[in-house]
Formats: structure tokens, C-alpha cells, sequence
């Protein structure tokens, strides 16, 4: 079926948003770096609400957006619902650091802010699992959501820590952390797509392709950052790079391989 | 409080002929643009070994489901069931375009409003059967193929056309949870029943055996 592009920049933005406000957090629950700072947190921050904004382009009737309070217990409810709840705990986070709060209260707000936003990397998923498309209809795809933005938010977040200049020992977890979110990002990917191998093949074949590269490169470059910090930056740039084209492709294939039970009207939905 | 009703149609394959009326009828009496379809005629393409070849014709339209997956996906609740009638209705008022129902339904059998950028589908005329009329398309049928009312009224035409099949004859669409209410008769001196192993060609349907030229 048709590619929705929207869909596709709405989930890798904001996941890489979610990602990287979490993996900061990781790094400061681990010891290994302070809490988020206030350009890690205003970047997530961006991140998440350029994503929300994306999500509403493939709507024909924006104007009307209010009415999604009416079904709660739609996907699209949960996934704004959790968009938002994100955006305003790092928001009070940011409030927080600046008027210098304690680190126990920061704590407290950013991992609620972390977890919310994790969470809805795999809502994002969640919401595409539909009996009427037997392909989609996997845990593994909700898994790969999440997963893939994992690789991407660990990626920005490698290249966050490097660009800031931070400790050797911050940067080397951040590449670690770079290279377990692409490796899980890529396993469960492997594990969607291989569960409707016949359908990847006749339609998705270069996507699936691009994804396993783009991933493997950014695994790499996590990897050498991991035992040599100081070339964080340029590392975390083609990770960043090879995450973001590996998070894309999963979702394109998505799309490509998403072919309902029966398609009596053949309607395109772009 | 009464229970739902069960409101559908019900298509008697034995008796279509392929015209195409109901189709014609429904884009007339609801305007449903050029492009765009509530209702729509599939062929089932020749399939078996001769002489023992057979097809059919396959009306299709929305299939009113029990558990319907369109009604469940909406964000703004425009996809709903009526209270009273249980008919799976779209309130174009609150429709915000994004398709998930369309994602949603297991048939394709949604349809997109290009001009009002809203989404459609058949609404089993309720405009005319709120005022005890029949649909356009059980009207206008030449062959006498559809049958419309409440599966839980046994005195509607629709389960007197049940009631007078045989069991072995009344087919459904593949279910896979949302139950659809829409009953197909075909009887096996007639053809037999190969929806569940359709491959798709365009708009028409061959079996996994293949077309039969």
C-alpha cells in the first residue's frame, strides 16, 4: 500500500525526541554524566513537538482536530495524549533546571518524562496492529517502533554528548548505549519482516536492504565510540545519519508490505 | 433498554445475474462521485476444470459488522454504530480525514469523498429505510438478489431469505473478529464458494488455482 510519509516523519522525529531525553537520563541514572542538560532537554523537546506537528499534515481536516477527545481509546487519542504528557514533563523539567530545583525533584520529573516518552515510541506501533492487515498484526511491530527509535535517539544522543564536549566516560556509554538501541532496533526489524518474508521480498526488498546497512553502519560507529570517545562527534553524526535512514526504512517497508485481507473498492489512502 | 438492531443485507448469488444495477443505483440515489464507490460488483473469475467451470458475481459493500474494526480505530467517534439501528454510519461532521478506518477495514470497503475530503461508505439508504422504504440498490435489483432488514426481526426480508436457504449455502466474508452481519447465498449447484482463497487482480478475482480462460 501506499507510503505515508507523514507517518513515517511524525514516529522517527518524536522517537528520536523521546530516545534522547532518555538515554541522557540512562547516562545520569548510571553515574556516568549529569542529569539532561537544558540543550539536551530543549532538543528533545523540539524533536517531540516537530514530530507532533508532522503527524497532523496527512490530516484533511485539521481544523477539526478537537474532536479526536471524543474516542480515547482510539491509537491516534493515545499516541497525542502521550505526545503531549512528554512535552509538558520536560517542559516542567526545563522550568526546573533553570531555577535550579533539586536533583531529586529533577530526577523524579525527567523520569517520568523518559518513561512516557519510551512508552510512546512503542504506542506508535501499537496503534497499526489491525486484524484486517494480518502482516501488521505482531508484537514485533510495535517492538520495532520502539526499538528503531531507540537507535536513532541513542545516536543523537552519542552526538549530543560529543558536541557538548562531556566527559570521556559520558560519551563512550552514549556510544555503547548507540550500539545496543541499533542492534535491538535491528533485531526486532528482522523479526517483523522475516515473519512476512514473502511479502518483504515481491515489495519492500531495497528498504529492507537500506535498513539493514544503515543500521549495521550506525551499530558500528556506536561501537568504535564506545572504546574510543574522542571521535564521538564524527561518529555520532553517521550514526545519527545511519539510524535515522534504518528507522525510516523500517517504517516505509511498513507501509509497503501493509496489504489488507481483501481490498474490494481499491482505494488509495495517499 | 431494547437491544441493537441487526439491519444488513443479505445477497442471494443463485439469483444475481451481474448487472451491475445495484451499483448504478447507489451512485444515483446518494451522488457518490465518479472514482468513488458505497457499492461495488466483483467477478469471481472462471475457475475449475471443463466442463465444470464456474463463476459468480460478488456484490460488495460495507458488510455492518458486529465487532466493526472501522468503528474502534476512529479518534473522533464520526465512525460509530446507531444506537437503535445498529447500522456502521460515518458523521461527516467530525470526520477529520485520516483514514485509519479505511486501514481499518478488513474488505475495502470505505470509501474517500475527494471533494468533501471526508470518508464514506453505504449507509443502507437509511434516509429511505428510516421512512420504510427499501435501499436503492434491493430496489433496483433486476434479479432479486438483495434482501434488506433485521436479522433479529424474523418477518424481515433478509432472514426470510436466510430462512429459505439452505444452511450449507449462506456464506460470509473471512472474519477475522468483526463479525460481519452481510450473508451471501450460493448454492453449490450454482457454484461454489471461494472467497477465503481469492487472489487479487485488478478489480477482478481469481481463485488460487487460477483463471480459466
Amino acid at each position: 500500500m501506499e507510503i505515508q510519509w507523514s507517518l513515517v516523519l511524525f514516529t522517527v522525529v518524536s522517537g528520536a525526541g523521546a530516545w534522547l531525553f532518555a538515554s541522557s537520563m540512562i547516562e545520569a541514572l548510571a553515574k556516568k554524566d549529569e542529569l539532561p542538560t537544558k540543550v539536551e532537554s530543549i532538543v528533545a523537546f523540539v524533536l517531540l513537538a516537530v514530530g507532533g506537528c508532522l503527524s497532523v499534515t496527512h490530516l484533511k481536516h485539521v481544523d477539526r482536530i478537537l474532536e479526536a477527545l471524543n474516542h480515547p481509546t482510539s491509537g491516534i487519542f493515545v499516541e497525542a495524549a502521550m505526545i503531549g504528557v512528554t512535552c509538558a514533563l520536560i517542559a516542567i523539567y526545563f522550568i526546573l533546571l533553570v531555577r535550579g530545583s533539586s536533583n531529586g525533584i529533577l530526577t523524579g520529573v525527567g523520569l517520568a518524562a523518559a518513561v512516557v516518552g519510551v512508552i510512546f515510541t512503542f504506542a506508535c506501533g501499537a496503534s497499526y496492529m489491525m486484524d484486517a492487515r494480518a502482516v501488521w498484526c505482531t508484537p514485533a511491530l510495535p517492538a520495532a517502533y520502539g526499538l528503531t527509535a531507540a537507535g536513532l535517539g541513542t545516536a543523537v544522543n552519542l552526538l549530543m554528548k560529543a558536541a557538548q564536549k562531556r566527559e570521556a566516560a559520558s560519551v563512550s556509554l552514549a556510544g555503547l548505549l548507540a550500539l545496543i538501541g541499533s542492534i535491538c532496533g535491528l533485531v526486532v526489524s528482522a523479526v517483523f519482516l522475516l515473519g512476512a518474508r514473502e511479502v518483504v521480498v515481491a515489495l519492500a526488498m531495497p528498504w529492507t536492504v537500506a535498513l539493514v546497512i544503515a543500521a549495521v553502519v550506525a551499530l558500528a560507529c556506536g561501537a568504535v565510540a564506545w572504546k574510543k570517545p574522542e571521535l564521538g562527534l564524527a561518529l555520532g553524526v553517521v550514526a545519527t545519519a545511519g539510524a535515522c535512514i534504518a528507522a525510516i526504512a523500517m517504517r516505509v517497508a511498513m507501509w509497503l508490505v501493509g496489504t489488507p485481507l481483501l481490498d474490494f473498492f481499491l482505494m488509495p489512502l495517499d | 433498554m431494547p437491544s441493537m438492531a441487526r439491519n444488513c443485507i443479505v445477497v442471494n448469488l443463485d439469483r444475481c445475474i451481474g448487472c451491475w444495477s445495484c451499483e448504478v443505483a447507489c451512485k444515483l440515489e446518494n451522488d457518490v462521485a465518479l472514482g468513488e464507490r458505497w457499492n461495488k460488483v466483483v467477478q469471481v473469475e472462471p475457475f475449475g476444470e471443463f466442463p465444470h467451470v464456474s463463476t459468480y458475481w460478488l456484490p460488495t459493500m460495507c458488510q455492518q459488522c458486529e465487532e466493526s474494526p472501522c468503528t474502534h480505530v476512529c479518534p473522533t467517534g464520526a465512525s460509530y454504530r446507531d444506537e437503535q439501528t445498529g447500522m456502521v454510519l460515518v458523521n461527516k461532521e467530525k470526520c477529520i480525514g485520516c483514514k485509519y478506518c479505511m486501514m481499518a477495514c478488513p474488505y475495502g470497503v470505505r470509501s474517500w469523498n475527494e471533494e468533501q475530503q471526508v470518508v464514506e461508505k453505504c449507509t443502507l439508504c437509511n434516509h429511505l429505510t428510516a421512512a420504510g422504504e427499501k435501499p436503492a440498490c434491493v430496489k433496483n435489483c433486476c434479479g432479486t438478489a438483495r434482501y434488506y432488514g433485521d436479522l433479529d426481526d424474523p418477518n424481515s426480508d433478509a432472514s426470510k431469505a436466510l430462512a429459505a436457504a439452505d444452511a450449507d449455502a449462506v456464506h460470509k466474508l473471512p472474519d477475522v473478529g468483526n463479525h460481519p452481519l452481510t450473508s451471501y447465498i450460493l448454492s453449490s449447484r450454482f457454484g461454489e464458494w471461494r472467497v477465503d482463497d481469492l487472489t487479487q487482480q485488478t478489480s477482478k478475482y481469481v481463485t488460487t488455482e487460477g483463471s480459466v480462460d
